[in-house]
This record gives C-alpha cells, structure tokens and sequence, in this order.
C-alpha cells in the first residue's frame, strides 16, 4: 500500500538504505552499516522495516543473509502520486465546464 | 516545496460565485464527488462519496469566504491528506489554485529519484 511506502521512506536513513540497495544487486547488513557508516543493529532495524513496507526482501547464502531492493512499491508510490494530479485535472475540467455553462446562461 | 499537487483553473465568474462553486454541496456534486456533505464552518463533518463506490470522510480546516476553503479527508490507500482551495479575483475572472499535501508530501520528491536508480538496476 501506498501509505507504508511513505512511511517507510519518511525516514532520511531509511531512504539512503534504499537508494544503496538501488545502486547494487544485493547487500548484507555488515556492507551496508559500512557503507553508511552506522551500527549494523541500526541497519537491520531499517531493512526490517524496509521488509514490512515491501521494499526489500532477504535471501540465504550459505551463512549470510543478503538484501536486495523490491522496487514494485516504488514504483506504485509514484503511480499513486501522479494519480492524485490526474484526478484534480479531471475535477478541475469539470469545475470549469460546469462553471461556463452557469456564466453562459 | 512539500505539496503533492498544486493545480490551477481560472474560471469566468466573480469570486463570490466561484465560491458558491466550491463550497456548496450540491454545487461540489457537479465536479468534485457525486454526493457531497459539507458543514461549511471549522472543524464541520465533510464526506465525499462516488458512484464507484468510493468515500472520503474529512473535516473542514478554515473557512475564509469567499477567497479560502481548506479541509482534510481520509483517503483509504494513503492516510489523510490535507486540501487547500485558495480564491483569487483577476480581470477575468477568480483563479482557483488547488494545493494537496499529505503526510507523505515529503517522500514525495524524493521517490522518483528512487524509483528511477530502482528501475536501472533491478529492471
């Protein structure tokens, strides 16, 4: 759902997370915390709530759990946006006409 | 900049009028919602609701008439977000300037960027 994408990226760290994850294939948590220069614990917090929000899923190798990015959500965030714009467009097209039809009479 | 959407119709009315046209319910029926529930004062009960079965329950925020309306509503996939219809008299007519901004408007600029770094690697 839209609404935890938002929250889950509401958070500065948690968006830096994600954009690392964008920018490679997978990730384990001792990478990231490198990385991003913050506690592993911190990490595995954020990837957990990555995971809950659908954007980031876990797979096994052998001793290590690697990350990566789901994007689907992402990119139905943005659908979501640009249809809160389309449908103002077509509410205000109807204000308008509805509007004219009034002035003209 | 933290809105969502900000959208602007001019329409060829005095202001008072365009304010009839986005404050009264059966008025708002005719391009905002099919049915239309407005308590126009502060903190008045709205609710919206649409042929396809969809509703919005809100509340009105501030009433200025006839130049600013503002409410918030409940949208069921993203939380409540907060309206803004603003008035303005020109020559022509009233400019009517939208402003929606959520509890995600934040997010918002920053999840294309996302979404597009998302897509060129893992497409």
């Amino acid at each position: 759902m839209a609404a935890d994408v938002f929250a889950a990226l509401a958070d500065p760290t948690r968006r830096r997370v994600v954009s690392e994850l964008a920018s490679r294939q997978s990730v384990t948590a001792t990478e990231l915390a490198r990385v991003l220069r913050i506690t592993r614990q911190a990490v595995a917090k954020h990837l957990s709530a990555l995971a809950d929000a659908g954007l980031a899923a876990p797979t096994r190798q052998g001793r290590e759990t690697r990350y990566e990015l789901t994007p689907a959500p992402l990119e139905e965030a943005v659908e979501w946006i640009s249809s809160v714009g389309g449908q103002w467009d077509d509410r205000l097209a109807r204000l308008e006409r509805h509007v004219g039809r009034r002035a003209s009479r | 900049m933290s809105e969502i959407v900000e959208r602007e119709v001019l329409l060829p009315v005095p202001v008072e009028e365009a304010w009839e046209a986005v404050t009264e319910p059966e008025e708002l029926e005719e391009w905002l919602a099919d049915e239309v529930e407005l308590d126009l004062e502060q903190g008045g009960a709205a609710r919206f609701r649409w042929d396809d079965g969809t509703e919005r329950t809100g509340t009105v925020e501030l009433v200025a008439a006839p130049v600013r309306l503002a409410f918030r509503w409940e949208d069921g996939e993203a939380g409540a977000s907060f309206v803004e219809l603003t008035l303005i008299p020109v020559d022509e007519g009233t400019r009517v300037r939208v402003v929606e901004t959520g509890p995600y408007a934040p997010v918002g600029m920053h999840l294309q960027a996302l979404a597009a770094s998302a897509g060129a690697v893992h497409a």
